[in-house]
């Protein structure tokens, strides 16, 4: 019963709040500017050439799969700072605003605070993040550029709620090891940043040390999985386009390290850590 | 007696902050339907105390039980039917008075509708009715605190634990508050309050304990005792002014 207060209590006040406008534009901005980019590539097709003139067969016609290439590019960043801006409050907030020892002193266990807020949140956030694709898929056709296939849109739209999911459990589990939510936020935007650096080193590190560092690389199981489910049609920029021959094997390790290592065990590791933690007021 | 009329028993508590003893092998009953008053300079380990007993600090040794629940053992249990005021409560401040009280009866296991008409006798019981759909962040510091006291009932406890509940209050508020937790009291409840204003806790307790460097130093029942509180109080504690 407690989760479900708090979820709805969560739900309510975040729609309510004037940051979630902020949220609103955050997101909507990267689909607002893709449109705009998609429809300057289809008017000037040299665009696309120069963009991808580090592929081994640079794109000389526009095409949606490329569009929505361009927007995870994009997008992914906005997702991020949503994700770490209100997750990073999640525990550290409700100790700043001095609430944890009045939630905590309530019949519920520990880990209902956190999942109850982190529900809530994608609840809000993935749908959000659905519609915003749509309208942008939308926003192609009347361009004119067209609709992908069926497999592809569904590959992209994982790897949008894929980042935000990953985003999001990573800034839960800063947001329990911090007092307060700006330390969370900026413990969680080093450590992506980090973690970005890392994806682009790996395209100029030699193929061994690349290899070991992509078994941490996000952006290289997120490629991996959109490959597969596109069938091969589909991959994002920052790996350099469309991975080769995505088969089963790799598709079930990539998702697994998504799914399981990068937003299930921060998680799990976050209620653990605060199960055990001594909280006090402020 | 039996132990289950004791609704607060804590056993050698001791709470370690790395090589600083907060609590240190604390021994204290409170009977169902007593006042209990704990008093102490600052950084005596009332806090502290309370902190474990909500379940919100693991102790480091001894145990404790509310209401025959061991804290440790069975924590939901034992937080099943207390109330907490902390020491500078906290808020959502863009949250109606109202709202809050509710949201806070429904943390404690109360249903929505019942938890509606709960936070509306209890803006009642503080005085705060008229402002009871205002947000908390347009209350003022006296307002904040009667809205922080009411959301340790709203939920029906057995137990409250009140950490300085007069602080910020005029008063008439004052009055008005600890009007509200004698009768309380009365009703079987069991309190246990800190505070730093010894005619308060003189006024509504039945019993005091006087703590310091976490140890207990003095544990008495008001009718009995010969002296005034103060006295007993200077008398107990050396302190480091002294």
């Amino acid at each position: 019963m407690a989760l479900e207060v708090i979820i709805k209590r969560e739900i309510r006040d975040t729609i309510l709040s004037k940051r979630f406008i902020i949220y609103l534009v955050l997101l909507l901005l990267p689909v607002v500017l893709n449109i705009w980019f998609s429809w300057m590539m289809y008017e000037d097709p040299s665009i696309l050439q120069q963009m991808t003139a580090m592929f081994p067969e640079p794109l000389t016609e526009i095409n949606p799969t490329i569009c929505m290439m361009s927007f995870i590019d994009i997008t992914t960043f906005p997702i991020a700072l949503v994700a770490v801006l209100h997750s990073s409050d999640f525990i550290a907030g409700e100790k700043e605003r001095g609430m944890l020892t009045l939630l905590i002193s309530k019949p519920l266990h520990r880990w209902e605070i956190i999942m109850g807020k982190l529900f809530s949140f994608m609840v809000i956030f993935l749908p959000l993040l659905t519609l915003n694709f749509l309208v942008m898929v939308l926003s192609f056709i009347l361009i004119g550029i067209g609709i992908a296939d069926l497999n592809i849109l569904i590959g992209y739209l994982t790897v949008i709620l894929f980042y935000a999911i990953v985003y999001t459990s990573i800034a839960v589990l800063f947001s329990v090891l911090s007092k307060r939510p700006s330390m969370a936020s900026l413990g969680t935007i080093i450590f992506l940043i980090l973690w970005m650096i890392l994806d682009f080193l790996t395209i100029y590190l030699p193929k061994n040390t690349a290899d070991v560092l992509n078994n941490i690389s996000l952006s290289h199981h997120i490629n991996i999985v959109l490959g597969f489910i596109s069938g091969g049609e589909a991959g994002i920029f920052v790996k350099g386009g469309i991975p080769k021959d995505p088969n089963i094997g790799a598709f079930i390790y990539s998702f697994s390290m998504v799914v399981l290592i990068l937003s299930i065990m921060p998680i799990l590791l976050s209620v653990f850590i605060f199960e055990r933690k001594d909280i006090q007021n402020k | 007696m039996s132990k289950m009329e004791y609704a607060i028993i804590t056993n050698n508590l001791t709470k370690k902050f790395n090589d600083f003893i907060a609590v240190d092998k604390l021994n204290l009953k409170v009977k169902r339907g007593e006042i209990c008053g704990i008093v102490g300079p600052n950084g005596a380990g009332k806090t502290t105390l309370i902190e474990m007993l909500i379940c919100a600090l693991k102790p480091t040794s001894g145990s404790a039980k509310i209401l025959g629940k061991d804290i440790q053992k069975n924590p939901l249990k034992a937080r099943e039917k207390i109330g907490y005021l902390p020491e500078d409560s906290g808020f959502y401040k863009s949250m109606s008075g109202f709202r809050f009280l509710q949201y806070m009866a429904e943390l404690g296991g109360i249903e929505k509708s019942e938890a509606k008409k709960k936070a509306s006798t209890f803006l009642k019981k503080v005085g705060l009715s008229e402002r009871g759909h205002s947000k908390i962040e347009t209350y003022s510091a006296g307002m904040k605190q009667r809205l922080a006291i009411a959301q340790a009932f709203v939920a029906d406890p057995e137990v409250v634990f009140l950490d300085e509940p007069t602080s910020d209050l005029d008063p008439l508020a004052r009055e008005k508050v600890l009007e509200m937790i004698s009768d309380y009291a009365r009703k079987g409840n069991t309190i246990l309050i800190t505070t730093h204003i010894l005619p308060i806790t003189e006024k509504i307790s039945d019993i005091v304990v006087i703590i310091e460097k976490g140890k207990i130093k003095a544990e008495v029942i008001l009718e009995e005792i010969s002296e005034s509180l103060e006295e007993l109080y200077k008398n107990t504690i050396k302190g480091d002014w002294n």
